[in-house]
């Protein structure tokens, strides 16, 4: 029997109830905030309740999580949630919950001196004139004319520009784009990446949208998590995960349109730091990256880039950092990181629902994958997945009970000796398969 | 770059104790710091120090106990980190401090309250469940389930309010049965 319990039936604590179930909200407001601290401040009984409140609402949430998974799994016959409104849903409420998790491990540093590196070329992929490593100051300007690069920047903002496009570097967590598409992601809790356009300044309140600029000045931004602000001559709007609106300079405001995704999937991918991908493989669209779990697809192997610059300990245990050829059975013996290492990590699954495909219709599925960074470890087996998940899956990835995870008797994972490459062969069966590759986030 | 571990056992013996104990420790650090991010951040701190340390793991010793002595550390630190820039959080100083006690005594080596919810949310009918998911899982605000449902404002949060009440009365009977039995 529970403290709170016992005086349960003696003291009302509905207001205090209410005041719990508001706090979740981010409008929570100030003076509801004060009011639940003195409930809590006089009385002891409030305290024991509402920390038993509290533990049961993760605990709530956690089952819950679970049974969606289980659910969808076991369900044969339920289709994948793959309405936009669902999608959007769950792009915008994970998204948020993303910030606080991903800054502890990437916090952003002091505003820079005007003379010091705002930001550096991650990914300059056949691109004349940018070199990966080259780094900026305030007001140098970069124009490109084919390809497509990744800039980091001091603040931690990524910026993946497909060319032709021009934009000028203004300081450490910002750019005015003259034009050219981009995809902005600025993870963790940095926010206010600035991107200054011709009509409008957009202001990333975390954490990933795309922008096209053209050169009449045209500006059209989609945001995939998250949200931003637009700021226009006359009108501030603020749009969020599944909106786009565009802005042209005749009008003094941004008007909503169609959702724009496809147009900004090759600087989606890129600012992931995927180099290449052939084969049966794909990577994961806005929305789907969210909620591995829930994405079905029988036709290829999935891609989810999940937490960035996650700082794994020395003495960290995962199945191989090796070189050269892995499969099964693999050697029981686990391997310890000698060194901590910032990573980034991405989830590659089949998941083909179940009962596709039929037992006795096994296919083999094979694909390669070139990152801009060096791979420093694979985590092979369920139990090193499952237990990794709590530091390197997404919020809310609802991975907890997905049966046979990791890869399969006659699957074959080779990392290449420069540590870049990864081949894959599985022979794809009627369950999930499943391995982490960890990137060197500081390379 | 690597050595391979001396002893696996003890590593799956870790590997089975943090992830059955997952809920818990998230249900610590909520307890004592109330929803939203601090909570969330103060969980993946203790569990990336947790691993770090994994090698003075005893596995003879009770792993809630000195995994929670872990969490606690790491709460205390996500409330300095606050205070140091001046970020407000949902509890003011010193209730926190109360708080923290009070998240101390949730965490219980058994899982019997995770069982018993569990045992509890099997019994609520579907709509109900998607209610709470709406709410608990995908986080969205009665606004939001409003417009989504039709249902009215003050309908939904009297829903909830029940829902959880009963679910709150169903544990504690589920536990109490447990003890008797």
């Amino acid at each position: 029997m529970s403290a709170s319990k016992n005086h349960a039936d003696t003291l009302d604590f509905e207001e205090l109830e209410v005041l719990l179930l508001d706090s979740m909200n981010t409008d929570f407001s100030e003076v509801d905030r004060m009011r639940l601290n003195a409930i809590l401040r006089d009385s002891p009984e409030a305290r024991a309740f509402a920390s038993e409140h509290l533990f049961d609402d993760a605990l709530l949430a956690d089952s819950l999580s679970t049974d969606a998974a289980e659910a969808f799994f076991k369900d044969e016959t339920k289709t994948p949630p793959r309405s936009s409104s669902i999608w959007l849903r769950i792009a915008a409420v994970v998204a948020l919950g993303l910030i606080p998790l991903v800054w502890i491990m990437n916090r952003p540093s002091s505003p820079a001196p005007v003379e010091t590196t705002l930001a550096i070329v991650q990914n300059a992929n056949r691109i004349s004139g940018l070199t990966r490593g080259q780094t900026f100051l305030a007001g140098e300007r970069v124009e490109m004319e084919r390809g497509r690069a990744v800039f980091r920047f001091a603040s931690g903002a990524k910026f993946a520009v497909e060319a032709p496009a021009a934009f000028t570097i203004t300081d450490a967590n910002g750019a005015h784009f003259d034009f050219g598409r981009a995809t902005v992601r600025v993870p963790g809790e940095i926010k206010g990446f600035t991107l200054v356009t011709p009509t409008e300044t957009v202001i990333d309140l975390g954490t990933a949208f795309g922008i096209e600029v053209t050169e009449s000045g045209a500006t059209s931004v989609a945001v995939f998590e998250g949200g931003v602000e637009l700021r226009g001559t006359l009108q501030h709007r603020r749009i969020y995960a599944g909106q786009s609106t565009q802005s042209v300079p005749s009008k003094s405001f941004a008007q909503f349109i169609p959702h724009l995704v496809d147009a900004f999937l090759n600087t989606w991918e890129t600012s992931f730091g995927v180099e290449s991908v052939s084969g049966d493989l794909r990577i994961a669209r806005p929305g789907e990256r969210l909620a591995p779990a829930l994405v079905v697809d029988s036709t290829s192997l999935l891609l989810f880039p999940e937490r960035e610059s996650v700082t794994l300990p020395e003495g960290f245990a995962i199945n191989s950092t090796r070189t050269g050829l892995h499969e099964r059975p693999f050697d029981k013996k686990l391997e310890r990181l000698s060194d901590s290492v910032t990573t980034d990590s991405y989830l590659l699954q089949y998941n083909p629902g179940v009962g596709r495909p039929s037992p006795g219709e096994d296919r083999i599925f094979t694909a390669e994958l070139r990152f801009d960074r060096p791979i420093v470890g694979l985590i092979l087996g369920a139990d090193q997945l499952k237990a990794t998940d709590p530091i390197l899956a997404m919020p809310g990835a609802q991975l907890k009970n997905i049966p046979r995870r990791g890869i399969n008797v006659d699957d074959k994972v080779e990392l290449s000796e420069d540590r870049l490459t990864l081949r894959i062969r599985m022979t794809i069966q009627n369950s999930v398969d499943q391995i982490r590759v960890l990137v060197d986030a500081n390379a | 770059m690597h050595s391979p571990t001396p002893d696996n056992n003890q590593d799956a013996a870790f590997i089975s104790a943090l992830t059955s104990l997952q809920s818990r420790l998230r249900g610590y650090c909520q307890a004592a710091l109330g929803h939203g991010e601090e909570a969330a951040e103060a969980l993946q701190r203790t569990n990336i120090t947790l691993w770090k340390k994994s090698e003075e793991w005893d596995p003879e010793q009770d792993f809630s106990r000195w995994a929670i002595s872990v969490a606690r550390f790491e709460v205390l630190g996500v409330i300095r980190d606050r205070q140091r820039t001046n970020q407000r959080y949902l509890f003011d100083p010193d209730i926190t401090e109360h708080m923290i006690d009070e998240a101390s005594e949730r965490v219980t080596p058994s899982s019997a309250r995770q069982d018993a919810l569990e045992h509890c949310l099997a019994r609520l009918s579907e709509k109900n469940q998607d209610l709470l998911s709406a709410y608990f899982v995908r986080g969205e605000t009665f606004q939001e389930i409003s417009e989504t449902t039709g249902r009215g404002l003050s309908a939904l949060k009297v829903s909830m309010m029940r829902l959880r009440r009963s679910l709150r009365s169903c544990i504690e009977t589920q536990l109490g049965k447990e003890a008797s039995a």
